[in-house]
């Protein structure tokens, strides 16, 4: 378990993370979604303590802090990190990295052959890795994190320069990992997978979690909403408004339109289909998604 | 030509070489105000000293009585002081008289009258100047006869000399004289060693960015060169930063002419070698074709090593070949002839251009055209070598 | 920690720095034996003969008189002329192969000598002399030769002429060669930040496994260096490891060859944990190789650019990083200060790197310990 309690990062006067409070339990995925530069890596790096916040504190298990460097040793042995691509030794092979790995984290290490099975790197893990491909080191360094196999794990961007085969196979290892009750924390922007494996996501903006959602609970009421997109958005909002004048309509930045029903009546919400249909224009009737809720929040 | 401006930015914004040229600045300011003014030579301009020897050796001549017993040392001074005497009164007149070119040809026969009386002398008793005579020198009288004959040379170019001559330019301090000295010294092992730690990471620095670097549209073998090419103009760059020091001694000591002497000694067996000159200038330009090289061979074997072991340490030990020569030109013996085919055997460049090498080898090997063949004939291998090497491995470097 | 060690010695063992420096080391040796075969280091004839030209020099700036009258003759030139007979012993010792000759020649000549310095005039005839530091390591040299009856080494195709040369060479490179190979110890993990700043051992630990490993490289290397050296030289000149050397310890005496060796092997340790403790404190300060090597360069030369500091500041470890002209006393004669020694090199060389290391354990350890008191603090009242 981990507990984030009241972190604040304040660089000089931007505070760029504000008070942010979370538990975390064993066997979740948990997605944190934000553009660049908004402070996901920074939280990563506050439960890693490569930055020490200004205010709160990160509790693990019971009661493990970052209170002295012999705790700190402690805690990392049971936390992780997945290393950047571009901080591999060039003079070395995959596997040598493996093993370096298994040794830092001999208490809970697996075997790096079966690691390197099941990610299917086996072909090019014998090579120095200077020769290696930017999917071909993304790969090695999940494939590290791995064999270290401690149960908090913490990935940066994990999915990047992958292609879709390999996003399928990583998911699938992940959601294995995470019912061996590990908690992995994965900070992206690749929304659509996400979604398929991640049990709990936080959008962050200005140092806060503006808005979490956590896949284990049933929804409470949410807003229903209509929503088309296509090419000719500006003309199809115009045409919309003088169909019905006083239309509340919102495009988003993924081109969408989206327009809440609540607000037709069931004649106004019958031409607004029929339009669409003659417009031939796809739509779409349901609750906000990810995306939708990424472009409305990150704007 | 945008890429090779490019790379020259990268060179002079690199903070390590930045940091090697204020060192090399720093050093030769320190060298032109601290160390070059304590210079003392061994043969000055002393006038106490002539006037010492002259009174001494007059009044013996004059209170002198030759008898049946006379001691056969004594005899022997009584012949060859008269003689030696005169130059020794020219040379005192001449001061006197401010004249510095009839000065400098009495000097001339008074140090040639010299060595041909200390190599004559069958009683072993006569000596070189004592400033020779140094505890632990081994080649004292060498170096005396060296430098005897050497002085006897300049200062009959300097009797014929149209260029405005002083003590400074005869004891030889000035700007001209100064460098030709320091370049007869540690200042070639300097400018060596400073081209390769200015080159040293010229194709490595390249692999934090290869993306970036490898796309570049031209043959690696090109780029290569060009990197050479920046390095060859960086470590001129650093011969440039001599030149406040070289103002400084200069507008102290007199720049001196271009048209000075920069003696040169021809090997023979038997003290039959024969000193001649070139001008400084000569000098100069020889010096600088033989830099170049060096230059070029030093850079070249960071190129290779570069793309052979990739590693900057690696080409660290590259200044070793400054150094080989050390191990087998030791002065006492005659080295084998073949040791002059190894391009490391012309690292003092400047004792190469003079003979002296020769002089302190007793060969007559180590000529400077065989040495300018030898280390272009080196570069051009090594040049080669970098061809086939980047051909064979399709580099990346 | 062991497993930390186990890890740099991955990432390391196929480190070329380290191939480098090894065939650096190889070079040296090769070169040392060349080297050796075509110098007169240490000859005894021309060496003598050398003597006798640079003692007459000195002789011919006195009008020559009666030099056993102390009316007439100056106290200097009585001594000179007393050195000319002892130095023609010398020669004449190597004329006739007479060992005993020459050293009795050169016990007395020392002994002459000995008494010169302190006359007046002898900044005259100084630059025909020997200093006074080079006269006493002679006399105890030879003294020793004589009271162990050990044959005298006239050329130098020789065991001990070439442990004291490879020393010498090594001594004076040493510390450099340290320094430079440790200058990037920490910083070549800057290139690694997100691989290796996780692990899980405490900043100190890392520290502890760097300083141990790379000591276990630089011990193995010394070790390389001494064994292939000491095997070559003692298959190519007879082995003799009883042999006097003649050493300056605030006093002159000798030791043998193998006390030699063993000290200096010794001092090399101590000079290399000096020199990793230093690297490790500019990295932490100087993100940059090769100005962290540029103060290595710098702490190295002080001495020889400014030996009047050593006056003073005769504590200061700078003093002691060149073993070669530390153990010949030439540090010490050139600082003047005496206490500039073997023995005060070793303490202080240790003692540096125990305050190196505390200071290594404050900057790295304490302090964050401290700051993270104080954030549980702050923390506790939000």
């Amino acid at each position: 378990m981990i507990q984030i309690k009241n972190i604040v990062v304040q660089f000089g006067e931007r505070k760029v993370l504000n008070g942010i409070t979370k538990t975390l339990n064993p066997g979740e995925i948990i997605g944190l979604v934000a553009p660049n530069g908004t402070g996901k890596t920074t939280l990563l790096n506050v439960l890693m303590n490569y930055v020490t916040p200004n205010q709160g504190e990160v509790i693990f298990d019971k009661n493990l802090r970052y209170t002295s460097k012999k705790n700190e040793a402690k805690i990392r042995a049971q936390i992780s990190m997945m290393p950047d691509q571009s901080d591999l030794y060039n003079h070395l092979s995959g596997v040598d990295h493996l093993n370096i790995y298994r040794q830092m984290w001999s208490q809970t290490a697996i075997n790096p052959e079966e690691v390197i099975e099941r990610l299917n790197i086996a072909h090019y893990v014998n090579n120095k890795t200077y020769q290696y491909s930017l999917g071909m080191r993304q790969r090695l360094c999940l494939a590290m994190q791995i064999v270290a196999n401690t149960p908090y794990m913490l990935m940066d961007e994990v999915m990047n320069g992958l292609d879709p085969d390999n996003v399928e196979l990583i998911s699938k290892l992940l959601e294995e990992k995470k019912k061996e009750g590990k908690i992995i924390i994965i900070a992206s922007h690749l929304l659509e997978n996400l979604e398929k494996y991640a049990d709990k996501i936080f959008f962050l903006k200005n140092g806060e979690i503006i808005y979490s959602r956590d896949y284990g609970e049933t929804l409470q009421q949410e807003e229903i909403y209509l929503k088309f997109s296509s090419r000719n958005n500006t003309r199809l909002i115009e045409e919309l408004k003088e169909i019905i004048p006083g239309i509340k309509l919102k495009e988003l930045r993924n081109e969408r339109v989206i327009m809440n029903i609540e607000q037709f009546s069931t004649e106004q919400y019958i031409n607004v289909q029929e339009y669409l249909k003659k417009s031939h224009v796809t739509m779409q009737i349901g609750v906000l998604d990810l995306l939708d809720r990424y472009s409305i929040y990150y704007i | 030509m945008n890429y090779l401006k490019w790379e020259l930015k990268v060179f002079f914004i690199n903070q390590k070489n930045i940091i090697l040229f204020a060192l090399l600045l720093i050093a030769s300011l320190y060298y032109c105000f601290y160390i070059a003014p304590t210079y003392q030579p061994n043969e000055a301009v002393n006038k106490g000293e002539i006037e010492a020897r002259y009174e001494e050796r007059k009044e013996f001549l004059e209170t002198v009585d030759i008898e049946n017993s006379t001691h056969y040392y004594t005899l022997f001074a009584i012949q060859i002081f008269p003689e030696w005497n005169e130059y020794d009164k020219e040379r005192l007149d001449a001061l006197e008289k401010g004249d510095l070119h009839a000065y400098a040809r009495a000097t001339q026969e008074w140090y040639l009258y010299a060595v041909e009386m200390i190599r004559t002398d069958p009683f072993d008793v006569l000596r070189f100047n004592p400033r020779y005579y140094t505890y632990g020198n081994r080649f004292a009288k060498e170096d005396g006869h060296y430098n005897y004959l050497y002085t006897a040379e300049r200062y009959g170019h300097y009797a014929i000399a149209d260029y405005k001559l002083d003590v400074n330019v005869l004891e030889e301090r000035t700007a001209l004289q100064t460098l030709k000295r320091m370049l007869e010294s540690g200042l070639p092992y300097i400018l060596l060693l400073t081209c390769l730690l200015l080159s040293n990471d010229i194709v490595m620095k390249d692999r934090k960015h290869p993306s970036m670097v490898n796309g570049f549209p031209m043959t690696p073998f090109k780029r290569i060169i060009l990197k050479g090419i920046v390095a060859l103009i960086g470590s001129l760059v650093s011969i440039i930063l001599l030149i406040p020091a070289f103002l400084i001694i200069g507008l102290r000591n007199g720049f001196g002419s271009l048209d000075l002497p920069a003696v040169t000694y021809n090997f023979a067996f038997f003290n039959n070698e024969t000193f001649e000159s070139m001008s400084m200038g000569m000098y100069l330009l020889k010096y600088l074709a033989i830099v170049l090289l060096w230059f070029m061979l030093i850079i070249g074997l960071v190129l290779l090593m570069s793309i052979l072991l990739k590693n900057e340490y690696f080409n660290l030990i590259i200044g070793v070949v400054c150094f080989v020569e050390i191990i087998y030109h030791q002065r006492g013996w005659v080295p084998k002839e073949w040791l002059s085919y190894l391009p490391t055997s012309y690292v003092q460049i400047g004792d190469v251009l003079t003979g002296y090498k020769n002089y302190t080898l007793y060969t007559d090997a180590l000529t400077p055209e065989k040495g300018f063949l030898v280390l272009l004939l080196t570069v051009i291998i090594v040049l080669l070598f970098i061809k086939v090497v980047i051909n064979k491995k399709k580099m990346t470097i | 920690m062991f497993t930390l060690m186990k890890t740099i010695f991955i990432v390391e063992r196929k480190n070329i720095k380290f191939k480098s420096i090894l065939s650096l080391i190889i070079l040296f040796i090769i070169g040392s034996f060349i080297y050796l075969e075509n110098s007169q280091f240490r000859e005894l004839e021309p060496a003598t003969a050398a003597e006798v030209v640079a003692k007459n020099a000195a002789l011919d700036l006195y009008k020559k008189t009666d030099a056993t009258d102390p009316e007439v003759a100056s106290a200097i030139y009585r001594n000179l002329n007393l050195q000319s007979t002892k130095l023609a012993l010398r020669s004449l010792g190597l004329i006739t192969k007479d060992d005993s000759i020459y050293i009795q020649g050169a016990i007395e000549l020392t002994q002459v000598r000995n008494e010169i310095y302190t006359m007046n005039g002898f900044n005259e005839v100084a630059q025909y002399m020997p200093t006074y530091r080079q006269n006493r390591l002679d006399q105890v040299f030879y003294m020793a030769i004589q009271d162990q009856n050990k044959e005298l080494l006239v050329d130098n195709s020789n065991f001990p002429t070439y442990i004291i040369l490879f020393l010498f060479v090594l001594g004076y490179s040493w510390y450099l060669l340290v320094g430079i190979f440790s200058s990037d110890i920490l910083l070549e993990e800057e290139n690694h930040q997100s691989l290796v700043k996780g692990y899980p051992f405490t900043m100190a630990t890392k520290l502890l496994a760097k300083i141990c490993s790379y000591l276990i490289f630089i011990i193995g290397l010394l070790f390389f260096t001494f064994f292939i050296t000491i095997l070559i030289a003692s298959i190519m000149y007879d082995i003799d490891l009883t042999y006097p050397v003649a050493i300056f310890n605030g006093d002159y005496f000798t030791i043998a060859i193998w006390e030699y060796i063993g000290i200096s092997f010794i001092y090399f340790i101590c000079l290399s944990l000096t020199a990793l403790t230093i690297s490790i404190v500019l990295n932490y300060y100087v993100k940059n190789l090769y100005i962290i090597t540029f103060v290595h360069f710098i702490l190295f030369f002080i001495m020889q650019l400014l030996p009047a500091t050593g006056k003073w500041l005769w504590f200061m470890p700078f003093n002691y990083f060149n073993f070669s002209t530390l153990i010949n006393g030439q540090t010490a004669e050139s600082a003047g200060n005496q206490m500039i020694r073997l023995s005060n090199g070793f303490i202080i060389l240790v003692t540096t790197f125990i305050v190196m290391l505390l200071f290594i354990y404050w900057q790295f350890y304490l302090s964050q310990i401290r700051h993270s008191n104080k954030l549980n603090r702050g923390g506790g009242k939000a």
